[in-house]
């Protein structure tokens, strides 16, 4: 009973070391500051313009790996940006990683 | 067992949180009314973006139409039409892109067509379109 719950949390990502992941929405042209003793690095992103989808873009526009207390400009505009019948208040979804730094 | 199910909960929205769709940009295609019928293909997902014309962009206002096979071809049975042009059928469903002289666009585009569809054009009439263009994305996590 107890490897099937420690199955389930590994499965849930609930035991991986000090890494987390998780989401961030931020709007086109405003920033972000990564906090203290951890890093970010940007596994993937999407733009939205209040529609009911988002639209992956190149991850390439995001710095392999933020600093502490670095920040993150989001950009106002991107190429994918054009696929949007309405490029105002576009907002970015990210999908980052922290790591902790001892 | 109360505690199993909350964690059953726990995981079930975890899985809903990234479940849904999310698209990709793969490919632009310009499909002729020369070409074959086109299928969506499984992940994919279309953006019809313009729909062109034929011979004529604006159409008189009807009041009286017709029994027509526009797309016979394609399986689409007799129907009656009110002859607003530039014709597409999704699904074996006729719809006009026309606009009619009132200065209405009888449908108004992006028109999103999912995965296994099928859309298909007409040559046998002026109301055919002559063609349109869509966006390809990819159904991505």
């Amino acid at each position: 009973m107890k490897f099937g719950l420690f199955l389930f949390l590994c499965l849930t990502g609930a035991v991986y070391g000090q890494d987390t992941t998780f989401v961030k929405s931020a709007y086109a042209g405003s920033s972000l500051t990564v906090p203290q003793k951890v890093t970010w690095h940007i596994e993937k992103a999407f733009i939205n313009n209040g529609d009911g989808y988002n639209l992956k873009i190149n991850p390439e526009v995001f710095k392999p790996i933020y600093k502490a207390g670095e920040k993150i400009q989001i950009p106002f505009y991107t190429a994918e940006m054009e696929l949007l019948n309405n490029q105002e208040g576009v907002f970015y979804f990210l999908y980052i990683k922290e790591s902790f730094v001892p | 067992m109360k505690r199993y199910a909350y964690l059953l909960f726990i995981f079930g929205m975890h899985l809903y949180g990234f479940g849904q769709g999310n698209l990709q940009f793969n490919q632009v295609k310009i499909i002729s009314n020369i070409d074959p019928p086109q299928t969506v293909p499984a992940g994919k997902v279309w953006k019809i973006e313009s729909v062109f014309a034929n011979d004529q962009d604006v159409y008189p206002a009807s009041t009286s139409g017709s029994n027509q096979s526009f797309f016979a071809s394609c399986g689409v049975p007799t129907l009656w039409y009110f002859y607003y042009g530039r014709y597409l059928a999704i699904n074996n469903i006729p719809i006009s892109f026309g606009v009619h002289s009132a200065g209405e666009q009888l449908t108004h585009l992006p028109i999103w067509v999912p995965a296994g569809s099928t859309i298909c054009t007409c040559t046998n009439s002026s109301f055919c379109a002559r063609g349109y263009s869509a966006i390809e994305f990819n159904i991505v996590p």
